[in-house]
């Protein structure tokens, strides 16, 4: 069995509420850290422990943190990233649904190293539900004097906001997320500045994701080389995995980063291996902006060696052979899915989402999926993938946010090593019609054509 | 980061002055390299930035930039190739918002550079129209530009899904859309939000479906739009533009010159077809309005070759007003004149100037009475404005003119805007402040009104009308009770400090609490805001001046500017905000009755001396007539002539009655107009004059910035400049006077008035200079650097006085009522009534606190009978809280309403400027039933 960190209580019942939650050991690390530690000293341990940001990209926590500007007498904010919309990704709602105080604790320990007194969690709309959970939680910290002024009696002063986005994708991009915040469209700013040194009203602050603030509870309560020890490589402690598709036990993992992709697949104690016995198609290992694999190249890199469940692995051959961890969205597919239709759907969730400021990504996403719609309306032709191949060149990395490659990727990816799917659908559209299974996302608008 | 509009402004001035470094650069100059080659890199400017600079504007397209907004990277067609280190990993980078790095090679037109940037365009085009060739911005569009830049040649995409069927919106009287040709560069937004800040454009919807909309997704005409037309001239295509097409390039000439509608002084480029005026825009390089204009200057032209225009000189036979040629009018008034003089003696003929007309036309003017006529009877409407800021000022730093420049908004920490309406009386200042105060800057305004900009200032101290010099004396109190006051300016740089310290310490707080209204610790909070900025500067305009006390309050400000040592350096001192475009000028020229020009004391006789000699004539060594005072002479017999320059008395001036029976008493009334008048149908010799788009001369801003204003078309027809019928006039009289003309008539200037020593028309160039301008033509952006013009900095204490109107009327008319403008309409609306603009703001409104309605059961749009001692009126409420009880405020751009037959003859006690702001009134239900004029 894996070492678990942040489910390690998740079946103990009434773990949602404080007094449990206490009892299982819960708010520890805010003691450690306001008593018996000073905010640099809990810096150094994020730093030592290797924590990389859980939101996508696997930034270096601890260096985010000592970048943060500190003047004295500006305020600093920590926002905690809540909005996961990603298609694939639903880590962040399992933990916060299940085990909220997790979430506030890892706040205000988070806080007090930055030095923030006014920290909030910014949160997808249609987590409504969630959002009741975390005030109850929220207000369970502060009537029990975690939150709040002077708190221990330490003298150090936090006030914890939960606020609702409206439900865009765009906005879980931390600029974006801080326009939101402001009151603003969620528009993405240019960088530079970065948020550590202009952030929310312009102060210095930090933007993490649930996991990364969660993953500093453990962090600070056993040290961070005791969670430096986990994993291999860069890439150390557990990490939470969310496992879908035609999986038999599709579900979120805690597994301990470097844990052999094909175990994850296949063994009993992760998701048990392809749904009715079918075969393994391709997977996208981190949620859907980064490039799908088929099997072969998922199972094992190019090079032979067993794909592992880590940063370096999974990036193991660059886009040419290889993926990237993500926010840790592994959808699994089996041999009856049409990776065409497939990335269909990709695309016009990113055609949807994208906020349209760059015009690379605002025509770029609408035409890309223009012409995945003419194809699967059967009118396509060969020159029309060498267009797709054309439009995600001219997104990738020439735009204001990530979202422009997030959407690029899955297009590149897709072509690369399922080309001669998109060739039968060209030369037999009648094949179109056959198809069985492909990721299927509700509430998108009527298809652009 | 403004420091990206000083460098976009630079590189369009001086394009291509590339300075490229020998290879092994000198070790203490950052440099990068633009295609392997070293450039010097200044700090903090973008890639864009530093390539325009050293290879000029052409080298990398761009279609969201824009020279006077913040970089934004939406259209990523700037995007460069670079690389940190030679031969080092390439990365696409918008050159237009990343800082250039020291060391690294920058590759403006790799090869995938133009690939991408191309299929940028071919993407942009694909839901574009393709009419070019029928657009108004034909050969004037960025995009088509960029288009052929980079050489798109067919587009590649399939006929699909697109924005082409989006309907255009003509429903504003200015303004226009039509967004199938909008391209989502956030131009528009920006220049709304960053320049006018008045938010009203916005991006809805997102991705592909991302559209402009206008407030809440409404019309122009229904949107908060304040028709500054930002927006328009930022578009980079005709998504936005307007009905004038400013942007079309047809066929079309271009001139320069400047806005005559108020005092900022913003330059204006004037595109005309044929002789004929089409639109203006704002040149982005002028140093005042930086690519800005309010709706006035730039839309508000109309009036110029309007129907109503005069176009022959009117007589009265008969007790009528008949057409008659110039040699007609000029023997009628030659003969008058000379009668009356011979009869009476020259102190029975006064002029009146106007601060409309340029500098040269001003100084002629008061020639032609001095020296002419030989009384120093003459004088201008800044009576009516800022001759208490002239006044105070002069006694206390010994001249009379803002101390310091516009542009110093950029350097300040701290702003105080004292009984002014910027955003709706200079509107474009009036945006840079509001910028100002959006950003939570210090920022302090006290104001009767809740004015727009007092809705975002740091402390706004609503006092109650007519207590300026009391709010004043309390904030005095407080700085040196706080203890903030700037010991060592005090010591070296004033005089008077101690005699005024023990008055103002002894001041009754209570009592000044009481009587302004305002609470004391809000004015000690204020005070320790303006006292404890590092540099904080101070704006006034006629809600200090036009008051019994004007005059003081004008030396408070001055008093406090000089207690917290904020004078003389960037980011601080005493600037008013001149209300007609050339008040400044009309006081410097001369004038006033006891001052030539160049402000020389014709009662010195140094001076007097000196004036005689340089106009070869007997000149009165005795002050004359100020406005006021020639009614009064003239309803005494004691006045026979008065010739009007582009003034509308009857209508403008307070206490409507007695300025019409003064005149009645005239032998002769000679007004010069562009239109008939209340004040021209009185005359006796109407003569038609050329509005500023037909004549050239300078004007001088509120920042004393000398500005050359250049014909923009010809004379209409019938109509001569003021400046040649004053010259024609003297001739007739006797005096040698060439003919009209800027240049000659500068060099006459810059010998008698000091501080025009080097002015010469030739050397004025875009965007002026500002005096003094010393004899080597070297200008001046502040004054007082080292020493006051008086020597030492006077503090002058005065007690607060109610106002005589108050005490006398204030039990039987106990409402306050004062004055306020709007930003559409300009004065008496002579001109902007004649424009779009009337459709925009339809009539004039009486502001009226919601429980002073109540007790007087009036609503929202009702008519209201105001009452003064003087007589009554009929004009709609307002019911807003943007007043407080007991308090009423009524613009006046709609004389129809004769709003001045409310208000009184009582003035500055110094400098006797009316005081518009305090009428002691009441109101009622209207009975009578509102009659709607139009202006003849
Ligand atoms: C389009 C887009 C959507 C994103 N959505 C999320 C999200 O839902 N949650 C999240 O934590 N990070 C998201 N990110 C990444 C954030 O920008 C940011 O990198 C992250 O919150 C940093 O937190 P971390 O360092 O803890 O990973 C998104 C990024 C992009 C470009
Ligand atoms: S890349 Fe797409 S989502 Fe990101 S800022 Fe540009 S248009 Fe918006
Ligand atoms: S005209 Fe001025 S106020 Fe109106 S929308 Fe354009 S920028 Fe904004
Ligand atoms: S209306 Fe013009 S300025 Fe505004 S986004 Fe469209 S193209 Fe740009
Ligand atoms: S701000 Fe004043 S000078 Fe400028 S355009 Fe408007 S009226 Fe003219
Ligand atoms: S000009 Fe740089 S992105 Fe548009």
């Amino acid at each position: 069995m894996g070492k678990k960190l942040l489910l390690e209580h998740d079946n103990v019942p009434g773990i949602q509420g404080y007094d449990v939650y206490r009892q299982m050991g819960g708010y520890a690390s805010v003691e450690k850290a306001l008593k018996t530690m000073n905010p640099n000293a809990v810096v150094e341990e994020v730093k030592k422990s290797g924590l990389r940001g859980r939101g996508g990209a696997g930034f270096p926590t601890g260096m985010k943190w000592s970048f943060l500007a500190k003047p004295d007498g500006v305020p600093r904010h920590l926002v905690c990233n809540a909005d996961e919309s990603e298609p694939g990704t639903f880590k962040d709602r399992y933990l916060m649904s299940r085990i909220p105080h997790l979430l506030v604790e890892g706040m205000i320990t988070s806080s007090f190293a930055l030095g923030a007194n006014t920290s909030y969690i910014y949160i997808r709309g249609e987590y409504y539900y969630i959002v009741r959970i975390l005030e109850k939680a929220i207000a369970e910290a502060y009537a029990h004097g975690w939150l709040g002024k002077n708190i221990l009696g330490t003298g150090y002063n936090l006030d914890l906001y939960v606020q609702v986005g409206g439900g865009a994708y765009i906005c879980g991009e931390e600029t974006a997320l801080l326009e939101s915040l402001e009151g603003k469209r969620g528009n993405p700013r240019i960088k530079p500045p970065f948020p550590a040194v202009k952030g929310l009203w312009e102060r210095p602050t930090v933007v993490n994701n649930v996991e990364t603030i969660a993953a500093v509870v453990p962090i600070v309560n056993n040290g961070g080389d005791a969670y430096a020890a986990i994993g291999v490589g860069k890439s150390t402690g557990t990490k939470l995995i969310s496992a879908s598709g035609h999986l038999n036990k599709p579900g979120v993992y805690e597994i301990e980063l470097g844990l052999p992709v094909e175990e994850f697949i296949y063994s009993e104690e992760y998701c048990g291996g392809i749904r009715n016995g079918r075969e393994l198609k391709a997977v996208v290992a981190g949620g859907s902006s980064v490039p799908i694999l088929p099997k072969h190249l998922i199972l094992n890199t190019a090079a032979g060696e067993p794909r592992l469940m880590s940063y370096e692995s999974l990036a193991d051959g660059g886009f040419v052979t290889g993926t990237m961890m993500g926010s840790g969205g592994f959808i699994a597919m089996d041999d009856t899915t049409s990776i065409v239709k497939n990335l269909y759907t990709f695309t016009r969730f990113y055609h949807h989402e994208s906020c349209g400021q760059c015009s690379p990504c605002r025509e770029g996403t609408a035409w890309m999926e223009k012409v995945l719609h003419k194809i699967l309306d059967g009118h396509g032709t060969l020159a029309d993938v060498d267009l797709l191949w054309d439009l995600q060149k001219n997104i990738e990395g020439k735009t204001i946010c990530p979202l422009g490659e997030a959407a690029a990727w899955p297009v590149a990816a897709a072509i690369r090593h399922f080309r001669t799917e998109f060739e039968e659908f060209v030369k037999n559209p009648t094949r179109i019609k056959d198809v069985k299974h492909y990721y299927r996302l509700n509430n998108l608008p009527e298809p652009v054509m | 980061m403004t420091h990206v509009k000083e460098k976009d402004i630079t590189a369009r001035k001086t394009p291509d002055t590339a300075n490229t470094l020998s290879g092994n650069a000198a070790t203490d100059v950052k440099v990068a390299y633009i295609d392997n080659k070293a450039y010097e890199v200044k700090d903090g400017e973008t890639i864009l930035s530093f390539i325009r600079r050293h290879l000029g504007h052409d080298l990398v397209p761009t279609l969201c930039d824009a020279p006077n907004l913040e970089p934004f990277g939406s259209c990523r067609v700037c995007s460069v190739d670079v690389a940190l280190t030679e031969n080092g990993n390439v990365k696409t980078q918008a050159s237009c918002h990343t800082p250039v790095m020291a060391n690294s090679y920058i590759y403006p037109s790799s090869e995938r550079i133009q690939k991408l940037r191309k299929n940028i365009i071919e993407l942009v085009l694909t839901d574009h129209p393709l009419d070019c060739l029928t657009c108004e911005v034909n050969n004037n569009c960025e995009l088509q530009t960029v288009a052929a830049k980079v050489g798109i040649r067919k587009v590649r995409y399939p006929e699909g899904k697109n924005h082409l069927d989006r309907k255009k919106d003509m429903s504003h009287p200015y303004m226009t859309s039509d967004f199938s040709k909008c391209i989502n560069c956030f131009r528009c937004v920006r220049a709304c939000d960053e320049v006018q800040g008045q938010f009203v454009l916005s991006m809805a919807g997102r991705g592909f479906e991302s559209h402009i909309i206008k407030s809440s997704e409404v019309s122009f005409k229904e949107s908060d739009c304040v028709s500054c037309g930002a927006c328009a001239q930022a578009c980079p295509t005709s998504a936005i533009s307007d009905v004038f097409e400013s942007k079309s390039v047809a066929n079309v000439e271009k001139t320069r010159t400047v806005c005559t509608y108020c005092g900022v002084g913003c330059n204006l480029e004037v595109a005309t077809i044929g002789g004929k005026i089409k639109s203006i825009q704002a040149p982005y390089d002028a140093e005042v309005n930086g690519g800005h204009t309010c709706l006035k200057g730039r839309y508000a032209f109309g009036f110029y070759n309007h129907q109503d225009r005069l176009k022959t000189p009117l007589v009265r036979k008969n007790g009528e007003l008949v057409p008659a040629t110039w040699n007609e009018a000029y023997d009628y008034i030659e003969k008058e004149l000379k009668r009356i003089k011979s009869d009476f003696g020259p102190d029975y003929i006064a002029g009146i100037s106007s601060a409309r007309c340029t500098n040269e036309e001003n100084y002629l003017m008061q020639k032609f009475i001095r020296a002419v006529i030989g009384t120093n009877n003459i004088d201008a409407c800044a009576r009516v404005c800022h001759s208490p800021t002239a006044l105070g000022m002069q006694r206390t730093f010994g001249t009379g003119a803002a101390t310091n420049s516009i542009i110093d908004l950029k350097y300040t920490d701290c702003i105080m805007v004292i009984g002014a309406n910027p955003t709706d009386g200079h509107p474009v200042t009036g945006a840079k402040l509001k910028q100002f105060a959006m950003k939570d800057k210090p920022s302090i305004v006290i104001d009767p009104r809740r004015t727009e900009l007092a809705k975002y200032a740091t402390v706004h101290l609503q006092l109650r009308p007519g207590t300026n010099v009391a709010l004043l004396n309390m904030m005095l109190y407080y700085i040196i009770k706080e203890g903030l006051e700037d010991k060592q300016f005090i010591e070296s740089r004033t005089e008077g400090y101690e005699d005024f310290k023990n008055e103002i310490l002894k001041l009754n707080i209570d009592e000044m609490e009481r009587v302004t209204g305002v609470n004391r610790e809000l004015v000690r909070k204020a005070a320790i805001i303006y006292a404890s900025a590092n540099n904080a500067m101070s704006f006034h305009g006629l809600g200090v001046t036009e008051h019994s006390q004007g005059t003081f309050t004008v030396m408070l400000i001055a008093d406090l500017a000089m207690i917290t040592g904020n004078i003389g350096r960037r980011g601080v001192g005493v600037n008013p905000l001149r209300g007609q475009n050339n008040v400044q000028g009309t006081a410097d020229m001369g004038c006033q009755p006891h001052q030539g020009a160049g402000y020389l004391d014709v009662t010195n006789p140094e001076y007097h001396k000196k004036y005689e000699a340089f106009y070869h004539a007997k000149l009165p060594n005795y002050a004359g007539y100020k406005i006021p005072q020639m009614y009064d002479a003239a309803l005494n017999g004691k006045l026979k002539a008065l010739w009007l320059m582009g003034e509308d008395n009857v209508q403008t001036d307070p206490n409507t009655n007695h300025v019409r029976a003064a005149l009645e008493q005239l032998d002769l009334l000679v007004v010069q107009e562009i239109f008939m008048t209340e004040t021209a149908k009185m005359a006796h010799v109407v003569l038609p004059a050329s509005s500023f788009l037909e004549k050239s001369g300078t004007f001088t801003n509120g920042e004393r910035r000398i500005q050359r204003v250049n014909a923009v078309v010809k004379p209409i027809e019938g109509t001569k400049p003021d400046g040649q019928i004053v010259a024609d006039i003297m001739n007739r009289m006797g005096y040698k006077q060439t003919d009209y003309d800027p240049k000659t008539l500068l060099e006459e200037i810059s010998q008698i008035v000091p501080f025009f020593a080097g002015v010469k028309w030739d050397e004025l160039g875009d965007n002026g200079k500002q005096w003094p301008v010393l004899p080597d033509g070297s200008d001046t952006e502040i004054l007082h650097t080292e020493t006051f013009k008086r020597g030492k900095g006077k503090f002058a204490y005065n007690d607060w006085r109610e106002s005589e109107e108050l005490v006398t009327n204030g039990r039987e008319f106990p409402y306050i009522l004062t004055t306020n403008r709007e930003l559409e309409h300009y004065n008496a609306g002579t001109m902007t009534r004649r424009t779009g603009n009337n459709e925009i703001l339809t009539e004039d409104v009486l502001m009226i606190n919601p429980e002073d309605a109540k007790t007087h059961a009036i609503k929202n749009g009702e008519m209201v009978c105001v009452i003064s001692a003087r007589g009554k009126i009929d004009v709609k409420a307002k019911v807003t809280d943007e007043v407080l009880p007991g308090i009423l405020s009524s613009t006046f751009h709609f004389p129809e309403i004769k709003m001045n037959d409310l208000t009184s003859s009582i003035a500055d006690s110094e400098a006797l400027c009316p005081e518009y702001k305090v009428v002691a009134v009441n109101i009622r239900k209207s009975k009578g039933k509102y009659k709607t004029g139009k202006t003849s």
